[in-house]
């Protein structure tokens, strides 16, 4: 666990910096060239994240070694709603969190 | 600038105390919190690389998925390049490089404003984000049984929040739907991590046909 999070904070932190540091050495006139690059750039931290969040849902949870939670899915399931009317991040992040307790609290685990 | 930078930095705040609190409540060891946030600075690549590791992923998976997501941060350093510079006042100009300060830069015309907002909001997000992240790991560890509040559903929720001014694109949308669906369907056979790498090839739905893309550019 320990050497896990030793490689993945040297790994981050690392490739990171370098990524901030590009544009100084890539230099004058260096862009991101072809449409489908620029596009790339922009979509796929969005399917990497939505499809995290899909997993963090649906998936139990390995540290805790339950089943799957129907407080959670429902839960995320108001959050959903809630981020698409552009609710702002404070009411999403209460919401999902009381929704998902009184759920729970309920004894829908 | 104060009236754009403090809102932003109240939704540093929460961010950042939802992740010490997560990240607190599934038993990252105490120093990764301060070390994540103090180094990488990058808010959806962390809980990203938490995320795995609480699916039971590896180190490899988790570092590869949070650089694809701070990949655009060299696209950002390019337009930024001059705010950069080099030497080594570049070492701390280039750690504070966010989506924020960048697009709040780009607002202005004039070089020294440039400068100035680019120091100025990124100062202030990089000692919000990581006093933040400390402070939700200590209370995750005040408040003891993180599940019973619900903390759980707070990790997807956020990612959601985090990507939703691109999902208002529909080639985006169709692109995460399909990463995604695709990744709940390899799970049960591919190793732990995996799933979110696999996801990735959805982005090929972007791929250009002949057609005019319509999508807006935000």
């Amino acid at each position: 666990m320990s050497l896990t999070w030793i490689l993945i904070v040297a790994g981050l932190a690392l490739g990171t910096h370098l990524m901030r540091r590009a544009g100084p050495w890539i230099g004058r006139g260096g862009r991101i060239s072809g449409p489908f690059s620029q596009r790339l750039f922009e979509i796929a931290p969005v399917v990497c994240l939505f499809s995290l969040a899909l997993l963090a849902t649906l998936l139990p949870e390995s540290s805790h070694g339950d089943g799957p939670s129907v407080a959670r899915w429902l839960g995320v399931a108001l959050a959903g709603v809630l981020v698409w009317r552009r609710t702002s991040m404070l009411s999403v992040v209460l919401c999902a969190a009381v929704a998902t307790a009184l759920l729970r609290l309920a004894g829908l685990g | 600038m104060r009236q754009d930078v403090w809102p932003i930095c109240s939704a540093y705040a929460l961010v950042g105390l939802s992740f010490g609190a997560i990240a607190s409540a599934h038993g990252v060891p105490g120093w990764v919190v301060p070390a994540l946030s103090f180094l990488v600075f990058g808010g959806s690549a962390q809980f990203a690389a938490l995320g795995i590791v609480m699916a039971g992923g590896g180190a490899l998976a988790a570092v590869l998925a949070g650089l694809v997501i701070n990949a655009r941060l060299i696209a950002h350093s390019l337009a930024m390049r001059d705010r950069i510079g080099r030497g080594w006042p570049a070492l701390w100009r280039g750690h504070l490089l966010t989506d924020v300060n960048t697009a709040l830069a780009l607002r202005f015309d004039d070089e020294s404003d440039r400068q100035a907002i680019y120091d100025g909001s990124g100062w202030r997000l990089f000692a919000v984000w990581v006093i933040s992240a400390i402070a939700g790991q200590w209370l995750a560890g005040w408040i003891g049984d993180t599940r019973a509040l619900g903390l759980d559903a707070v990790l997807p929720a956020i990612l959601l929040a985090l990507i939703r001014p691109q999902l208002a694109d529909p080639v985006t949308r169709r692109c995460a739907l399909a990463g995604g669906v695709l990744a709940l369907i390899v799970w049960p056979v591919v190793p732990p991590g995996v799933p979110v790498l696999i996801a990735l090839s959805g982005c090929l739905l972007a791929w250009p046909t002949g057609k005019p893309d319509r999508a807006a550019r935000p």
